[in-house]
């Protein structure tokens, strides 16, 4: 009944990881003030703690939402004010500034994610988020399919 | 005359328990769940194991592929710590200080505070789940010394995620130096890995990530998987296999805790190895047994009474999140406080210290 435990060989190849490249330090903007306290809420360890509607409006609003969504360094907190200014104020300007694909692929997801809230873009955005579909991040191409669907 | 020699050398069984096979590492019996009135649940038969004179701690685990799990009935040290039977009080589930339901993996350890260190004698462990199956029940024992501790990880890349030694380097410091400041262990040997599958996870392959095999002959190191990003919760910063999780096995649903990297990146691409670290420090914690010291909404799930919570009045702008900034003269520097911050969170309390430091899966010097 009682057994050693005994489990089939591991799947898992020991790998040695590359060394950091040198990378060039980019300028940041500084975290306005009024901005701060909202982004303090987004550093939340879990998604299920991300703030709700009432606790954005009293912590700077759509405004500091679209600070973040716009110019936040931290690539996870971006993303975050972008999925939440899809859901409670989507902004045609950010989401499109975001799928800009000089930014991240997190972020370009979460921007195309944002415009999806939208009313279909004008024709130059909406093909480039058809090209978007065939992106080789799974991110961005299936934010990129759900947007195209929701305006069909 | 040898025969009696080596009787004598046998420790003497616990009275309560005589026929109970003694437990030193790890050991696992299967049990079928059955339906049972008086807990609602599907139970399978109690198991009691002899836990030596010397033990430091013990992790057990209930594993059904796929299926909530849970423990029925937990019982050691002339208490019982739960006990699906009750609906309110001690040993009832979600009571201090297990604060025990069902999930994927259902762990217990002990100790998960001061007062819940095994001592030598019986175990009860009475594995359930809420869908019938043939139950793995996981038991792993630790004993020996608890001076200078530290628990070794098994660190795994995802398909072509894209980790460097030098943030790896520094995340493990920021871990350590967190872990030690309050008592807790050193990350020790860490190895690291690379299996195939998806960079970019989906949510709902979680599970079956951390009940990878990662290696057999490093079952009592922990896993952290390492991703390039959730797919449908970009964002997540990280997640543990539970409060605590499966440790000291591999191969079992939430053995192990899941990092996504692009969340802690720059927009340069660099990684804020700081945040890093302490997301492993924090998630590991959760998988140990740690909850966090204060909820988002300033309510507290914590068995550990030493540790500071942050009060009612700390919500100065009344948004009802009690955010670290908040609660800095509190707990908003600890490490398991819900939500990170512009400052360091490298605090770890005594008790967080001592529950880390006995984890079954630590090592120690007598
Ligand atoms: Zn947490």
């Amino acid at each position: 009944m009682i057994a050693l435990l005994a489990l089939c060989a591991g799947a898992a190849e020991p790998v040695t990881l590359p060394s950091r490249p040198a990378v060039a330090p980019v300028a940041t903007v500084a975290v306005p003030g009024e901005v701060e306290p909202l982004r303090a809420l987004l550093l939340a360890y879990h998604d299920r703690d991300l703030p709700g509607r009432d606790a954005i409006l009293a912590n700077g609003g759509l405004p500091a939402l679209r600070w973040l969504a716009t110019h936040e360094d931290r690539v996870g907190v971006r993303v975050r004010a972008l999925r939440l200014l899809a859901t409670h104020g989507p902004d045609a300007a950010v989401c499109t500034g975001a799928i800009d694909d000089a930014h991240p692929k997190a972020v370009v997801a979460a921007g195309l994610a944002c415009l999806s809230a939208l009313p279909p873009p004008d024709a130059a955005v909406l093909e480039r988020v058809r090209a978007a579909r065939a992106d080789a991040d799974p991110r961005v191409a299936g934010a990129a399919k759900r947007a195209v669907e929701r305006w069909r | 005359m040898l025969l009696a020699l080596l009787l004598s050398c046998r420790p003497t069984p616990p009275a309560d328990c005589p026929d109970a096979p003694w437990v030193d590492g790890t050991v696992e019996v299967t049990s079928a769940l059955e339906w049972d009135d008086a807990t609602g649940i599907y139970v399978g038969e109690t198991s009691t194991f002899a836990l030596p004179d010397d033990v430091v701690s013990f992790a057990a685990t209930v594993d059904l592929p796929g299926v909530q799990t849970a423990f029925a009935r937990v019982r050691f040290a002339g208490r019982t710590w739960i006990d699906a039977s009750l609906a309110e009080g001690d040993g009832a589930w979600w009571s201090e200080p297990y604060f025990h339901w069902a999930g994927s993996g259902a762990t217990v350890v002990a100790p998960i505070d001061a007062d819940s260190a095994p001592s030598g004698g019986c175990l009860e462990l009475q594995p359930a789940a809420l869908d019938p199956g043939e139950a793995r029940l996981v038991l792993t024992v630790r004993t020996g010394g608890t001076q200078t501790p530290t628990i070794d990880v098994n660190v795994v890349l995802v398909g072509d995620t894209e980790l460097f030694q030098e943030d790896l380097d520094e995340a493990v410091a920021v871990a350590t130096r967190a872990w030690t400041s309050g008592g807790g262990p050193s990350i020790g040997e860490v190895a690291t890995y690379r299996i195939e599958g998806d960079a970019i996870l989906d949510y709902r392959d979680s599970t079956a990530l951390r009940a990878t095999v990662v290696d057999p002959d490093r079952e009592d190191a922990l896993n952290l998987f390492f991703v390039t990003d959730y797919a449908d919760a970009s964002g997540t910063l990280g997640e543990a296999g539970g409060i605590p999780g499966p440790i000291g096995v591999q191969g079992v649903d939430e053995a192990g805790v899941i990092i996504a990297l692009d969340p802690h990146r720059r927009a340069n691409g660099t990684i804020d190895t700081q945040l890093l670290g302490e997301v492993v420090a924090h998630e590991a914690g959760h998988q140990l047994g740690l909850f966090h010291t204060t909820e988002s909404d300033g309510s507290r799930t914590e068995p550990l009474a030493g540790t500071p919570a942050c009060p009612a009045d700390a919500d100065r702008n009344g948004d009802g999140y009690w955010v670290a900034s908040e609660c800095v003269d509190y707990d908003g520097t600890n490490f398991m406080f819900w939500v990170a911050a512009s400052f360091d969170q490298d605090v770890v309390a005594p008790e967080q210290g001592f529950v880390l430091a006995r984890s079954p899966i630590a090592r120690g010097r007598r």
